[in-house]
This record gives structure tokens, sequence and C-alpha cells, in this order.
């Protein structure tokens, strides 16, 4: 009985600090259906939608380089990241530049999405483990958590993961 | 020596004060009797009258040269301001009494020192007491900035009055960084430091008055400074009054962990200025020391070598690096005597400065790798044998001079040779340095010397410049590139092109060429001269020809020509391999040589030039030159081509920059050409050049390295295919064609190939390479881009060429990963971004499946359609 106690504790606590470390603001943007959240400081700027020159033989979910202000930097299409189908432009599209940093190289990089939609602060109460899907769900290692803003339910992204490992793999 | 009364000596001063006035540098009978008279002075033997001889010895040694003459009356008429200054102020001084013994209490100046520099100093010292009485004051509030303020400018006034020889102060001021690293900040620090301050103030007033302080550095000390936490260094501060001896490099280690970085900081910064200065020196030295060789010795030459190493010693002195200093200092011993026509600078003496500078610079290297590496600096093996030889050359014709005292122990020696280095020291006046150091501590006699013409020997044009940052250069050069691009996408925005106003269009005109006046601004800054690598190169043939026992002279020209500085310090390595190429198997020995009636000595001509858009670089030798067909039977051997069938010229000759291409010295002819030779290859391409070989057998080898400007900016073709466009480097593009049907052949279906005037070259449609939609199918409508990469030519189709413009070359963003096909990126003057490709990769596709397809032939097997993309992409 106690011990069984005491090791609910301890999964409680682990999750706590999990939480508590993932809490803090969020820009929430919209893929298809669903809802993803990206650490604020890591967001750099919002940018219309802008001509995208194609990159030859780059990654399939890169969808090419553009120019921001007189810099070259590669453009992401998170859809194709996640198996959907590749961004339709829209009205909303736009693109979110990110900063972010792997294996001590800081990377700018853009990721096209539907729509923006706010900044969200979340709780550590909001905030659960990422669930588990099994080995098949490979996009599961992208998230951090998951966090509940009232009713809809948001995806924490761990956005080096997300553009970073690939993206040197497929070099 | 004759004993004259001081009248004598005022006498003759006021006599030399009129002459001074008088002489001009045109005038030879004045400046004559100018020299008579200082000399008359200097015989006097008047302790204020050293400067004369000092004085009459530069004006004698410059009197062939009318410019730097004018100098040494300028500075000869100081000396004899300053001598009557002292004369009238010390009128009653025993004239035979040395200075120190007569008045312990008055200031002597350095030798090389002059009022002037100390009043200069002194000025300073009063704002800066200010700023200190600011710093201590905002310390005591605990605020961090004004505390680094305060050890910085204390700091600084520690080195300045190091330099001048206020020893007390310096060693006040080295007194007080301890205490306040050592201490906290409270009301009782405070006010210590600012009595200090204000011995600091009435110490400026003595000096002022050329006097000592009243109150001694090492009283001070241990009235204010010493009750500190530390108390026995407080001493060893005070003891350092004697001999001034500052030690930044030993300070911060003793210190706290809160103040060390800092201190660090500058101390490294220290050494960095100490690093690059010597090793610019080390090369004029080499550079001088050709000079010698080949048209003989001039006294400004031997002047610029003893400046060199005396700079080096003194601030290595200052800097605490005691084997860098004894080796500079047995090597200036050495050429003071060569100075002094005791010693004949030539053969043995040449070679020995020479290897003084190659362990100079060898030890600077270790003392960079120290630095950066945060370690102590490791004792040198081996030092001590050079020093001795050093040392018997120079002892060897020395009669009179006593034994050399080692010098890294005698910091006397350390510290003149650092108060004289620092200040832009006489040639003169540093020989007084040098026998000062060479012989006890004592010889203190020829301690005031005659501050001597300005150090630029001959008609050296020094330019103003300034030390910045390169990043800063960098950004703005990144940021003019950019400005390029707006200027271009504002020009041709369809809204202002279709203005009519003339104004409006005058205007952008302007704006356009002040943007293009700025680009190249902004890219000269970058430029250096390729003047520093050809010195070494000039040293290397020097030593090859050593070694080799072949005579090889080495002639350089356009030195001048100026290259992005990056490039200038990545084209040293290649260029080391290739004249090591030509010397060891380019030119013959001189026996051979001469059989074949050419002159003995062979010639090796460096030079630099601007062709197009591009530097070249051109080493050419009159040796043996290359012999084709051994380079063939040895490529052949070695399975790097079936046979020469079919090759040109040039092809054949680029077989020697195939990795590992070296024939055995007996069997061939091209004795190992092509050792490191691949490496030279790949430099260069690194940098988007080329090396273009041309050789006549029996006449010599040239290669030519075509060199981009700059590594940020290139010439391209910008290309359309399809939806998109590219940007091909000018550099690579032979030609462009619009192909006729009949020069259209095609090897199954997907090898299609070009016949140009008989030359059979592979077309590759860029649009199937990358996947486009919507290029012309038809290649007798669109365009055929000949260009050559890793020596191959190929066709590469595309739908146009659409302009010809510069880009500034951006990297395509780390997020990407690598790229196959492209090498970078580059803003469109219409903002998007175009891909500039990799020709070589392209190239060197074809070129695979090319060879995979002479296997298929060779195995007899049917020769399939290999589509070439699918193979590179494998590859």
């Amino acid at each position: 009985m106690s011990t069984a106690v005491a090791k609910d504790t301890t999964v409680n606590t682990a999750a706590n600090d999990l939480a508590a470390q993932l809490a803090g603001k969020y820009m929430t943007f919209q893929l298809a259906e669903e809802i993803y959240g990206l650490e604020i400081l890591k967001v750099r700027e919002i940018i219309g939608l802008m001509d995208i020159t194609r990159v030859p033989k780059a990654a399939d979910f890169v969808r090419g380089v553009i120019n921001l202000r007189g810099k070259v930097i590669p453009v992401a299409d998170l859809r194709l990241k996640f198996g959907m189908d590749p961004c339709q432009a829209t009205e909303q599209t736009v693109i979110i530049v990110v900063q972010y940093a792997v294996g001590g190289r800081s990377l700018t990089m853009g990721i096209l999405v539907d729509q923006v939609l706010e900044v969200l602060q979340i709780e550590p109460g909001q905030i659960e483990p990422p669930p588990s899907l099994g080995e098949a769900a490979s996009e599961a290692q992208f998230v951090l958590g998951v966090g509940k803003a009232g009713d809809r339910v948001v995806f924490l992204l761990d956005i080096g993961k997300v553009l970073g490992g690939d993206a040197s793999a497929s070099a | 020596m004759t004993v004259a009364g001081p009248d004598r000596a005022a006498a003759l001063l006021e006599k030399l004060a009129s002459a001074v006035m008088a002489a001009d540098a045109s005038d030879g009978a004045a400046v004559g009797s100018l020299v008579a008279l200082l000399e008359e002075l200097g015989a006097t033997g008047h302790p204020a009258a050293t400067p004369a001889c000092g004085a009459a010895g530069a004006i004698r040694a410059v009197l062939h040269d009318e410019a730097k003459l004018a100098g040494a009356l300028d500075a000869a008429s100081e000396a004899i301001a300053s001598m009557q200054e002292a004369m009238s102020r010390a009128p009653a001084a025993p004239a035979e009494a040395p200075i120190l013994a007569a008045d312990p209490g008055a200031l002597v100046l350095p030798e090389w020192g002059d009022e002037k520099t100390l009043r200069d100093f002194l000025a300073a010292l009063k704002s800066g007491l200010e700023e200190l009485e600011e710093g201590i004051l905002g310390m005591e509030q605990g605020a961090a900035e004004p505390r680094a303020a305060f050890k910085r400018r204390l700091h600084t006034m520690k080195g300045e009055a190091g330099v001048l020889g206020l020893e007390d102060l310096e060693a006040v001021c080295h007194a007080t960084e301890d205490f306040v690293e050592a201490r906290g900040m409270s009301a009782d620090t405070t006010d210590r430091l600012l009595k200090v301050r204000d011995w600091m103030a009435r110490a400026g007033e003595s000096y002022a008055r050329l006097r000592k302080p009243e109150q001694r550095a090492a009283a001070l000390v241990a009235e204010v400074l010493a009750p500190s936490s530390s108390p026995e260094r407080a001493v060893d501060a005070a003891a350092a009054a004697a001999p001034p001896h500052p030690d930044p490099s030993r300070a911060p280690a003793a210190a706290p962990a809160t103040s060390k970085v800092e201190r660090d900081a500058e101390t490294v910064s220290l050494f960095g200025e100490f690093l690059s200065e010597s090793a610019e020196g080390l090369n004029r030295v080499d550079q001088a020391l050709m000079t010698v060789e080949s048209e003989g010795v001039t006294p400004d030459t031997v002047n610029g070598l003893f400046r060199v190493f005396h700079t080096v010693k003194g601030t290595a002195g200052f800097l605490d690096l005691d084997e860098v200093v004894s080796l500079a200092h047995h090597t200036e011993t050495m050429l003071n005597k060569c100075r002094e026509n005791e010693l004949e600078l030539a053969g043995p003496v040449i070679d020995l400065v020479f290897d003084a500078t190659t362990g100079l610079r060898e030890m600077l290297e270790t003392v960079r790798v120290a630095i950066e590496a945060g370690t102590a600096f490791p004792r040198r093996e081996g030092l001590a044998g050079l020093v001795h030889r050093i040392e018997e050359a120079t002892e060897g014709r020395a009669t009179e001079e006593t034994p050399i005292a080692s010098p890294t122990s005698n910091p006397e020696a350390i510290a003149t040779a650092n108060v004289n280095a620092i200040s832009t020291s006489s040639p003169n006046a540093t020989s007084n340095a040098a026998s000062n150091a060479t012989s006890t501590s004592t010889a203190t006699l020829t301690s005031t010397a005659a501050p001597k013409p300005a150090e630029e020997a001959g008609p050296v044009k020094l330019k103003d410049t300034i030390k910045v940052d390169l990043e800063r250069v960098d950004s703005l050069v990144e940021m003019i590139g950019e400005l390029v691009v707006v200027e271009s996408m504002v020009v041709n925005a369809p809204e202002i092109s279709q203005a009519s106003s003339v104004q409006v269009r005058n205007c952008l005109g302007q704006l356009a060429k002040v943007t293009r006046d700025l680009q190249d601004v902004g890219m000269r800054m970058r430029m250096v001269p390729v003047a520093g690598v050809f010195q070494k190169m000039a040293r290397l043939v020097r030593d090859l020809s050593r070694k080799s026992g072949k005579q090889v002279r080495l002639v350089t020209s356009g030195e001048s020509t100026e290259m992005d500085r990056s490039m200038v310090e990545q084209i040293a390595d290649p260029l080391v391999h290739m004249i090591r190429n030509s010397c060891d198997h380019g030119l013959e020995p001189s026996d051979v040589r001469e059989k074949a009636g050419k002159s003995p000595v062979g010639i090796i001509k460096l030079s630099a030039y601007h062709e197009g858009g591009s530097v070249v670089i051109e080493i050419a030798d009159d040796g043996r030159g290359l012999d084709q067909a051994a380079i063939v039977k040895k490529a052949v051997e070695r399975g790097l081509i079936p046979s020469a069938d079919g090759m040109s010229e040039a092809e054949i000759n680029s077989l020697i920059f195939a990795p590992g291409f070296s024939t055995a010295a007996k069997v061939t002819e091209i004795s190992g050409r092509g050792v490191g030779m691949d490496v030279v290859k790949r430099n260069i391409e690194a940098m988007r050049g080329r090396v273009v070989i041309a050789s006549t057998l029996g006449k010599g080898t040239t290669f030519k390295l075509v060199l981009p400007l700059t590594l940020a900016i290139i010439d391209g073709m910008l290309v359309a295919c399809g939806n998109e466009r590219y940007i091909i480097p000018t550099l690579s593009i032979v030609e462009s064609i619009q192909p006729e049907r009949k020069m259209l052949v095609s090897l199954g279906k997907t090898n299609e190939m070009i016949n140009l005037r008989g030359e059979i070259l592979p077309l590759l449609r860029l649009d199937r390479l990358f996947g486009l939609s919507g290029a012309k199918a038809d290649p007798t409508e669109a365009l055929v881009v000949v260009v050559e990469g890793v020596g191959r030519r190929i066709g590469l189709l595309v739908d146009e060429v659409v302009t010809q413009q510069q880009v500034v070359i951006k990297s395509l963003g780390e997020g990407l990963g690598r790229t196959q096909f492209i090498s970078g990126a580059a803003i469109l003057s219409d903002g998007r971004v175009g891909l500039i490709l990799n020709v070589e990769e392209i190239a060197g596709l074809v070129h695979r499946s090319r060879e995979y397809l002479r296997e298929r032939v060779a195995q007899s097997s049917p020769p399939e359609a290999a589509p070439p993309h699918n193979e590179g992409a494998r590859a």
C-alpha cells in the first residue's frame, strides 16, 4: 500500500518537473486541423508568404530558400514533415522564422504553416507528458509535451528535433 | 677625456644653437660645422652633453640622404635645446660625476626619452587621475564598470610609466593593481586609493620638475597599500621599483578569480599585438637579408634589421618571454657589431640571423599556442645552441666587449630594452641600450642619448592606418552587398522605371554610381597586397637553394597586387608547394643547366597581376619543363588513364594534379612533380580559382593560378531553365552556343552529346538533372552553355541566358545541410534568391558516367544507357 503511494508520487514528481520546465509562452499555429506550439523564445518573426526558390536535391520537406532581408534562409514545410499533404498557399499561410541551436550551432530557418493563432501562456498544470504512441508514430518524438488550453490540445514542438535532426541526416 | 668646465660646454651649446638654426639639409658646409661642434661638445664630457655625441653620429649616418638629414637636424636641435635646459638647471653639477651619483633625487629619463614625451605623459596623467578618482568613488558603490575602468586606466598608466622609466609611479601602479584585486571595496579601501591618487598627483608635479617624487614608491606602498591582505606582494612591488619590471602576464595568475578574466583578456590582446607585429618584423628581416645578399650591405638595412630584433626583444621583455628576449638580444648584439663595422654582415652571419628569425618564429608560435590554450610557455630545447653560436660569432672579432652575461637573468637588460622598444627608439639610442644590456647594471653612464631622427629609413611612404575589428569590416561589406541588391531592386522596379521624370532618372543614375563606388570601396577594405606572401617565398627559395645546392634566384613582380585578405592567407600554402616543386624538380642542377646552354642560376619568377576580373599568380621556372611522354607513361602505369588518346596537352599536364601522382626520380625526367600538387589544386579550387599549366620541354614550366578578386563576390551568368533561374560562375564558362540539329548526337535515349567543332562533349539537361518542369524540350531552341570543371568540359542545356551580373555569395543556411550541385545562393535583382551552380560537381557527374561507360565498353558488354544523374546521385 505504502509502496504504491510512493511510486505514484515519484511519477507525479517527474511529470510535475517536466510540466514546470515546459510551462511558459507558446506561439501557436495550425497545420491542417491540429494546433501546435512553439516556444516563444525560439520565434524570431513571422513573415508573409513570399517567393520560395526551390533547391534541387534538398530534403523533401524543404520547400526552398527565401531572401530574408538579404539573408538566405531555408524554409521547411511542416505539413510534409508530419506526413500530410503539402501546404497550399492561402491568405493565411505564413512563414514563422525560428532560431534554434543544434549541436552548439545556431540555425535560422523558416517554417511554413497554415495559419498563426495566438501566443498562449501555458501553466504547468496544463501540461501533460507526450503520449506514448508506440514505435510506429515517428512524429511523437518531435513533441515535448501536450498542452491543454481550454478544450483545445496544443502539441508543444521540439523544433530542433523537427528540423535539425533530419535536415543534416538527409545531407 | 677633456675635463672642461660647464662654462665651456655652455658656450659651445650657445654656438650650437645658432649653428643648428643656420644648418640646412641642403647645406653641406653648415652641417659639417654643426657636426664638428656637436662632437666637440660631446668630448667635453659634461654629463648633460651626452646627447651631443649621439646627435653627431646620427647626422653623420644620414649625411648622404637629404630627406633624412632634415629629420636628423630637427632631432639635433631638440637635443641641443634639452641640453641647454639641463645645463641651466644644474650648472654646478661636477662634470666628472655621473648624474645618478650627483643627485639621487633627479629624474633620469631613459636614453631615448625626451622631455616632450614626458610632458605629454604628464598631461595625460592629469586627466587620467580624474578618471581614477571617478573610478575609485564609483567602486565604493560596488558598481562593476567603474572598477573595470579604474583597473584599465591604472594598467595603462603603469605601462606608460614603465616606458618612460618613471619607476616609482610604475611600482605604485603595480602595487595598487594588486591591492585592488586583493581587496573588496570598503570605505577604508577608498581612503587608501584616494591617498594613492594624491600621491600620484604629487609625483606628477615632481616629474614635471624632472625630480623623483619626494615620497618614494616603497614608502608609499608600505604606508598605504601594505596592510592589505598580501603584504609580501606589496613589498615585491616596491622592490620592483628598483628595476622596473612590469609583469602583466604574472599578475593575473596571482590575482583572485573574479578579476582574472578581464586582466587575461588584456594580456591576451597585448600578446596578440606583439605576435602579429613581431611576425611582420621578421618578414621584413627576411626581405632585408635577401637584399643584402643580392645587393650588398647598406647602413640602412643593418639598422632596419637591428630595429626589428630590438623591438621584438623589448616587447618580449615587457611580456616576460625570457627566451625570446635572449635570442633577440644576442642577435641584436651581433647586428650591432655589424653596424659598427666590426663584423661583416655576410655569409655565416646572415645564416645566423636567418636561423634566429626561424627560431623566433617557432618560439612565437609556441607562445601563440600557449596563449590560446591558456597554458604556461614551455621551455624551448636547442635554443642554447643557437644562442651560443650567435655569441661565438659576435665574440669572434670582438675584443673590447666584456663577456655577455646572460641577459635573461639581468632585469636591467629587459627593462632597458623594454622601455626602448616601446618608444620608437632611434638606432643609436638602441645601440646604447644593447651595450648597456650586455654589461652590468652599473653601466648607466651613456643613458641620455639624443633623440634621433624618425626611424623610418629611406623613402618609405607610411600611410595612416587604423586597426579595425575584422568582424566590423565583414558586416560592413555584407551590408554593402545588401545595399547593392536593394538598389538594383529599386531601380528595376516597374513603377520606378516607368517614371519619366528626368530628375528621378538622374537621381537613380547617381544612386547606382554611388552604390557601385561603395561596393568597390567595401571590397577594397578587405584587400591586402600579396607582398607579404611573396616575401615568405623569397625566404623559402633561399632555404631550398641552400638545401638542394642549386643556384636559384627568385624574381618577383606585382607584389602590390591586392587580394582579399583571407585569400592571401590561403594562397600561401599552395605557393609553398609549387615553389618547392619548381626548385626541387623544375630546375635542373647547375651543371645540367650549363650543358643545356642555360645560365647556371635557375630563375623562378613569381608574379601577380590582374587579368579581367581575376587575380593571377604566376609561378614560372626556366627549368626542364614537363615531359608529357613521361607523364602519360606514368599515368597509364598507375591506371589513371587507359591511354593518352584524345587528351589535350592541358589535360595531360593536369594529370600531375592527380592525388599521389609522383614519378620516381631516376626513371623519368619529371621526378616527383606532382608531390603536393593535389593539395595545390584542391586549395585553389576551394577558393574558386583554377590552375593553368603551360610548359615547354627544356624551357620551363609556368603555373598560373587564376583566382577571383574576393571570396564574397563572383561574376555570374544568370540562366533560366523552366521556371527557375540559376547562376553559373563566369569563371567556369567556356562559351555558350545555340546548337544546330547536326551537332547533337545521342547514345541511347539519355546520353546526349554535342559535337562542338569536332570535340564531343557530354550534354546535360539542367531540367532533367534538377527535375524542373516547363523547360524547352528541343535543344535547338535552347542554349548550350559549355562549362569546364575538374578539367572536363560539358555542355549544359538551359533555356536562355538572362544576364550577366556580379553577385554577392551567400551561404544557403546551415539548416539545409550539404546540398548537391549547388554551391551557394545570391540575391537577384528582383529580390528572389538565385542558386549558384556547382559546376565542378555537375561536370564531375558526367565525367564519372563517361568512365562508367568506358568500363562497360571495355567489358564488351552492350553499351547500356546509363542515366547520368542516377549515377551521380549514387556517387
